[in-house]
C-alpha cells in the first residue's frame, strides 16, 4: 500500500530496525524468485494483509495528522512501531467482534447466560486468547 | 471458507417451502459464490502478478501431500493437536451434531466442510502448523 505495488524486492532488503528480532526477509524468500514472473516470491497469502488494511489505512490518516503536528515523520515509517501496533490491536477488535456475533446468535436459542458462559469458555478454553494477546500477529486469530 | 460461512445467514432465512424453486437455489448459490469470488480475488490476483498462477501454494509444489495424509495426528497429536491442545472442542463437537441432527442438509455441509480443512491441515509437510504454539486450526 505505501510503494503501490506488489512487488516485495525492496521491502524484503530494507534496514531492520533496532527492536526487530529478525530481518524483514526471516525466510529468505527473496532469493527465491518465481520462474514465471521474475518477481521474489512470499510464502504469506494476502487474506490476513486484506483484514489489517483499515487499521492501516486508518494510522496512515492518523500518522499524517499527528506527524504535520509534531514533525515525528521518522517514527511514522510504515515499518515503524505505531503501524506494527494498529496491525496487533486489530486482533482484540476482530477477537471481540467475533465473540459479540457468536454471543448474539447464541442467545437466540439459549438464551444470554447459556451465551455468555459460552463466550467465556471459548475466550479461556481455546487458544483465542493466547492469538489475540501473546501472538497477536498470525493470521490465525483472524480466520 | 470464510466467505462462504459469511453467506450462510442468507441460506437459513430462506423458508423452506421456497427452497425448492430453482429460482430461489440460484440465488441460494449466488449468494455463495458471489461473496466468494469477491472475497477471494484479491488474494488470486497477488498471487498471479507475484508467483504467476492463480491457484499455486507459496510454500512450493512439495508442500502438500496429498497421498499422505495424517488425519489422526491433527486432531489427536501432542504436538498442537486440536482436541490435545482445547479438550473442550470434543464436547463442543458432540453439541453440534446433536443440535445439528435435525437440520440434516445444514449438518451434512458442515460436516464436509470440516473434513475438507482437516483434509487440507493433515495434507502440509508442516501438519502440526509449524511454530505456532496452539492448535493447529
Amino acid at each position: 500500500m505505501c510503494d503501490h505495488d506488489l512487488d516485495f524486492t525492496n521491502d524484503y532488503q530494507r534496514p531492520r530496525y533496532p527492536w526487530e528480532k529478525t530481518n524483514a526477509d526471516q525466510y529468505g524468500s527473496g532469493v527465491v524468485v518465481s520462474k514465471i514472473t521474475g518477481r521474489p516470491t512470499n510464502l504469506f497469502p494476502g487474506g490476513v494483509a486484506l483484514l489489517w488494511s483499515p487499521f492501516y489505512m486508518v494510522t496512515t490518516l492518523a500518522a499524517t495528522v499527528i506527524g504535520s503536528i509534531l514533525g515525528h515523520g521518522r517514527e511514522f515509517s510504515p515499518w515503524g512501531r505505531l503501524f506494527q501496533y494498529s496491525v496487533m490491536y486489530s486482533g482484540v477488535v476482530f477477537a471481540l467482534g467475533a465473540m459479540l456475533l457468536i454471543c448474539r446468535l447464541l442467545a437466540k436459542d439459549h438464551g444470554h447466560r447459556a451465551a455468555v458462559t459460552t463466550i467465556v469458555i471459548i475466550l479461556f478454553g481455546t487458544n483465542l486468547l493466547h492469538y489475540t494477546v501473546i501472538e497477536p500477529s498470525y493470521g490465525l486469530r483472524t480466520s | 471458507m470464510s466467505a462462504v460461512l459469511l453467506s450462510l445467514p442468507a441460506i437459513l432465512r430462506c423458508p423452506p417451502g421456497a427452497c425448492r424453486k430453482w429460482s430461489t437455489i440460484g440465488v441460494q448459490a449466488a449468494a455463495v459464490i458471489v461473496p466468494l469470488l469477491v472475497v477471494a480475488s484479491p488474494v488470486l490476483f497477488v498471487n498471479h502478478y507475484v508467483l504467476g498462477q492463480l491457484l499455486v501454494v507459496p510454500q512450493g509444489r512439495n508442500y502438500l501431500r496429498p497421498a499422505s495424509p495424517m488425519i489422526h495426528r491433527v486432531p489427536f497429536s501432542h504436538r498442537n493437536g486440536i482436541f490435545t491442545y482445547c479438550p473442550i472442542l470434543l464436547p463442543a463437537l458432540r453439541q453440534s451434531l446433536i443440535t445439528l441432527t435435525p437440520r440434516r442438509w445444514m449438518l451434512a455441509a458442515m460436516g464436509m466442510a470440516l473434513l475438507a480443512q482437516l483434509y487440507v491441515n493433515s495434507i502440509a509437510l508442516e501438519w502440526w502448523a509449524a511454530t505456532p504454539s496452539g492448535s493447529v486450526a
